[in-house]
């Protein structure tokens, strides 16, 4: 029976042995009950005096054991904690967030768009006083609207256009969004044309008589007012809609932001503004496809039986789609691609009804929300791009012919974002083959469709004026996405500590932002399609930014759990390190009691 | 109402029915994210769960393309199947859900945590093929359904990781912030499965769940010949209402219907929907709105045209009218557009509704407090324990 195991005297000593005995015997009764090694105080003291004190310590053995304690937390402190911090903390490339918040609520950049209007008025003696009066009106009409991104500048075309067909061109870089001629018309009163493949518009007045000079003139720089009203009226509305969510920032969980930005939007509105079409644009917005550089558009023809067998949708495409196509390639590229799928039937769920009058079976505006059979017709794209549908289907030949009511031109339905469905009637004998003759009405109504996705404004006749309009909607929506998906980041890098944004996201931050006030730059020059190569720039640096892969946020730790991964790791290390210290602290602070007890 | 519980949803309901201008949905296209996250042969009824859901998504008409399904294990395939390449719901085996036509997107080992993270959020390897990405955008309605083993405020993945409750919400958030839904309907089928959707702090986002805090979620019924639990109780009530009153996409039938069909007495434990978030009346939101795929349609004459001004079109094609004629007309139109913005006011009290709901939920001060407390507690007790058992040793 070993008590005391730190006396080595205990089992070889006879007369040690001896008294441990007499006081085994003495306390036998008491040691049943307690566990060895636990005795009462008298014991201790007994015991002690019989024990011989190992010898001091000699000096160096205290100092190098201060030093192992010194080295032990030397190593804890300067090694341990900088290599756990480091290889801890969460990397946070710094992101110029001030900047990216601000870009977010608009601040940055006025978005302006200043049109160049080019007047023509050959043989009008005083146009320049005329283009004062009706700039008077516009400007006048803007500053009613206080916050209307467009301004529009009138300027008297080059009168020597004809002698140096040279010098337009030249100036070309300035970009005429649209050409007004002042034509004398006696036949008729004030009216305009709008050719439909230039940007050229015919204002027709009636001449002077020699005796009204000034009130036609008057009445002229109305109507030219009003028509430029007119041609760029639906631009600005749209234009306007897509600007004003950036102010109102609807990402914002900061419930005190939502009046300020109600506000603004309420000092926005110019109260003229009618109200009614808002729900409107609206629509339309819904309709458009988000904007990406390049689409991808399928045509498939659907028929319900084995015929036709094939389609010229080659030629079809070059001779009807391709100049369209060509035209929009300033704003994104296209991709093609067709298919044909024979005996394909629309899904059960749609049931035409016959209709006795129209002697036709006719589809309900119902039916049409779920004709597409998206269980059996192959249309999931593989390509990366937004992939843009046009289907022409021909019914089963008991089927035929099959109409839409509602539709007036013909029988084709849109459907918002996704594509345009065509239904062709062919007679009851087909044939096998569909020539490019026959494809054309379906092809004019894809691409009446295609622009109506793409959001193509559809007022003025004219299509160059059309795809500038959309150019400048375009380059809107690109900074505004571009701004606001900057701000969603900065949001978030604010919410979620615990993820890691890597340097790359820093990088294309910057030069988000970078090529935000390029476009910016670019837009109060008036080159707009610059305008929309830059925004497009921006927008993919923060989108990429935004979906950095590496920045998923850690699976979320509650702090319990943190304390049980740690706890067993660093217990059993520092409680030792802690106790040494705490050891020769009371040792330092013992001799010094004993050294001013000395003196 | 069955439950007393739920009188707080009657009392939305009258609240958020006012703003009425608002209730129309505005998306236009439907996705799908169903997920199973349970492994083993005895989770078969998981499975049967996921697939139901996948089928009648399918059937309401949302195309494979807009369906992310994760099957976290092949049971089909599973050796101690009686029947080999088959799952049943249900003990009759009258529907092969793993038939000819299925699209599993993530399967086995790939249904992850963080792989449903990433899809959530977007955050994919640039290879990532297109059928495994959620591609949505603000015009999108995404239902979400999960279903597995889970706790409170966590659900297991592959019985090796979980999620938990905050994740979710965070993913969720993000997906607000990058505009990347119009309306979402998180379901969620597992034990105290409520506690799931209590952390969300995005807006629209509509939730239900299979049983309460400390309430279990079983399963309906067993088929002796396949020897599991083939289908649970709250999926099997949400199925047999789906498939007697929702036959088709053209469906009239409201959410508000469906959780009214909710019997806690059956299904054995007490379904919860949290409608705080989401801002449309449950009683005029179709079921398909999220779970089937109805198109929003424009024939050519009433949509494509409808916004123009028709008199400046008829100019614009050539037909010429005199000015006064023309003034008179503009004046019409004028006073017409007059009269429409008289109401504005009230219109655009009704259009600025934006959310404030509550931010995050888990940041309380005192609960934080009482957990620095218990922390720096248990740190305590272990350093006076080494201590004492230090003092035992040098006396």
């Amino acid at each position: 029976m070993l008590r005391r195991p730190t006396s080595p005297s205990a089992s070889n000593s006879s007369s040690s042995s001896s008294t441990v005995a007499a006081m085994d015997a003495k306390s036998a009764s008491r040691d049943a009950a307690l566990p060895s090694g636990f005795q009462d105080d008298t014991d201790a003291a007994t015991a002690e005096a019989t024990y011989k004190l190992p010898p001091p310590e000699a000096p160096e053995t205290i100092r190098t054991r201060s030093w192992v304690i010194a080295s032990f937390w030397i190593v804890a402190i300067f090694l341990g904690l900088p290599l756990w911090h480091a290889t801890t903390t969460i990397y946070r490339a710094p992101l110029p967030m001030q900047e990216m918040q601000n870009w977010s609520e608009g601040k940055l950049c006025k978005t302006e768009f200043p049109l160049l209007v080019e007047v023509e008025a050959p043989s009008l003696p005083e146009a320049e006083s005329l283009l004062k009066t009706v700039q008077h009106a516009l400007d006048d009409a803007n500053d009613f609207a206080a916050h209307k991104p467009h301004h529009l500048r009138l300027r008297l075309a080059a009168k020597e256009a004809k002698a140096a067909p040279e010098d337009p061109k030249a100036e070309k870089g300035e970009n005429v969004a649209c050409l007004l001629r002042l034509l004398p018309d006696s036949r008729n009163g004030f009216n305009h044309t709008v050719h439909s493949s230039s940007r050229t518009v015919d204002i027709h007045y009636p001449p002077p008589s020699s005796s009204s000079q000034s009130s036609i003139s008057a009445g002229l720089a109305k109507f030219v007012a009003e028509i430029l009203e007119v041609l760029f009226w639906q631009e600005q509305e749209l234009i306007e809609h897509l600007l004003l969510p950036q102010t109102s920032n609807p990402g914002s969980l900061n419930a005190l932001s939502s009046p300020t930005a109600d506000e603004a939007r309420d000092k926005k509105t110019p109260p003229a503004r009618p109200r009614a079409l808002t729900a409107d644009i609206n629509r339309r917005m819904s309709r458009v496809v988000k904007y990406s550089p390049s689409y991808h558009l399928t045509f498939s023809l659907f028929t319900a039986t084995s015929l036709p067998a094939s389609w010229d949708i080659e030629s079809a495409i070059s001779q009807y789609l391709t100049p369209l196509l060509s035209a929009l390639s300033p704003i994104s590229n296209f991709t093609i691609s067709t298919q044909v799928q024979y005996y394909a039937s629309i899904s059960s769920s749609v049931t035409p009804t016959f209709d006795e009058q129209l002697n036709a079976w006719t589809l309900k505006k119902e039916d049409l929300s779920s004709f597409i059979n998206s269980a059996e017709w192959p249309l999931a794209s593989i390509s990366n791009d937004p992939n843009l549908n046009f289907i022409l289907y021909i019914p089963h030949p008991s089927m035929t012919p099959l109409v839409i009511p509602s539709a007036s031109r013909s029988d084709s339905f849109l459907l918002p974002q996704w594509g345009g469905v065509t239904i062709l009637n062919l007679d009851h004998n087909p044939a096998s083959h569909l020539s490019h003759a026959t494809l054309k009405p379906a092809m004019e109504t894809f691409a009446t469709h295609l622009l109506a996705l793409l959001g193509a404004p559809p007022h003025p006749a004219s299509l160059p004026i059309r795809l500038d309009s959309l150019t400048r909607q375009r380059s809107a929506e690109v900074l505004v996405s571009a701004s606001s998906t900057l701000g969603s980041l900065q949001r978030l890098v604010n919410a979620l500590p615990s993820i890691s944004i890597p340097a790359t996201v820093s990088t294309s931050v910057r030069d988000s932002i970078r090529h935000l006030s390029l476009a910016c730059e670019e837009l109060r020059k008036g080159s707009f399609v610059k305008a929309l190569e830059m925004g497009r720039v921006a927008q993919e640096e923060a989108e990429k930014a935004f979906f950095e892969r590496t920045m998923v946020a850690q699976v979320y730790f509650p702090d319990e759990h943190k304390l049980a991964v740690y706890l067993p790791l660093l217990g059993p290390v520092s409680v030792p390190l802690v106790l040494g210290i705490f050891r020769e602290v009371k040792r330092v602070l013992a001799e010094r009691k004993a050294s001013r007890a000395a003196s | 109402m069955k439950l007393s519980a739920w009188g707080g949803l009657a009392v939305l309901s009258t609240l958020l029915s006012a703003p009425t201008c608002l209730a129309h949905s505005q998306h236009t296209s439907n996705w799908a994210v169903l997920v199973s996250t349970s492994r083993f042969w005895f989770n078969y009824r998981h499975l049967a769960n996921v697939l139901s859901m996948y089928r009648t998504v399918k059937r309401l008409g949302i195309p494979d393309s807009q369906i992310i399904l994760m099957l976290s294990d092949d049971v089909a395939c599973n050796p101690r199947n009686t029947f080999p390449g088959t799952v049943y719901n249900n003990a009759d085996r009258a529907i092969d859900l793993y038939g000819d036509n299925i699209e599993v997107d993530y399967r086995g080992y790939e249904v992850t945590v963080e792989n449903f993270i990433r899809l959530l959020t977007d955050r994919v390897p640039p290879d990532t093929p297109r059928s495994k990405r959620l591609l949505t955008d603000d015009r999108s309605n995404i239902f979400i359904y999960m279903t597995g083993h889970g706790g409170n405020e966590f659900l297991k993945f592959q019985d090796a990781e979980e999620i938990s409750a905050f994740d979710i919400a965070d993913a969720f958030q993000q997906m607000f912030e990058k505009k990347r839904y119009n309306e979402m309907l998180f379901m969620i089928d597992t034990c105290q499965a409520n506690t799931m959707y209590s952390k969300f702090y995005s807006p629209n986002i509509l939730a239900t769940g299979s049983s309460e805090l400390d309430q279990s979620s079983y399963s309906h019924h067993a088929d002796n010949d396949v020897g599991v639990a083939v289908i649970d109780r709250y999926t099997y009530f949400n199925l047999e209402y789906l498939e007697t009153h929702v036959k088709n996409a053209s469906s009239k039938h409201t959410l508000a219907d469906l959780f009214n069909s909710y019997d806690p007495v059956k299904i054995a434990s007490t379904p919860g929907i949290r409608t705080d978030l989401f801002q449309r009346d449950l009683k005029e939101v179709l079921i398909t709105d999220f779970l089937g795929n109805v198109q929003s349609v424009e024939v050519d004459g009433d949509g494509m045209r409808l916004d123009e001004d028709l008199l400046s079109l008829a100019r614009g094609a050539g037909y010429n009218i005199s000015e006064a004629e023309w003034k008179e007309a503009m004046r019409g139109t004028r006073e017409f557009y007059e009269a429409s913005t008289s109401d504005s006011g009230e219109r655009s009290t009704a259009e600025s509704r934006t959310w404030a709901g509550p931010a995050r939920v888990y940041k309380d001060g005192e609960t934080d407090f009482w957990r620095t407390v218990m922390s720096a507690g248990a740190v305590a007790v272990c350093f006076v324990g080494y201590w004492l058992m230090s003092m035992v040793d040098k006396s």
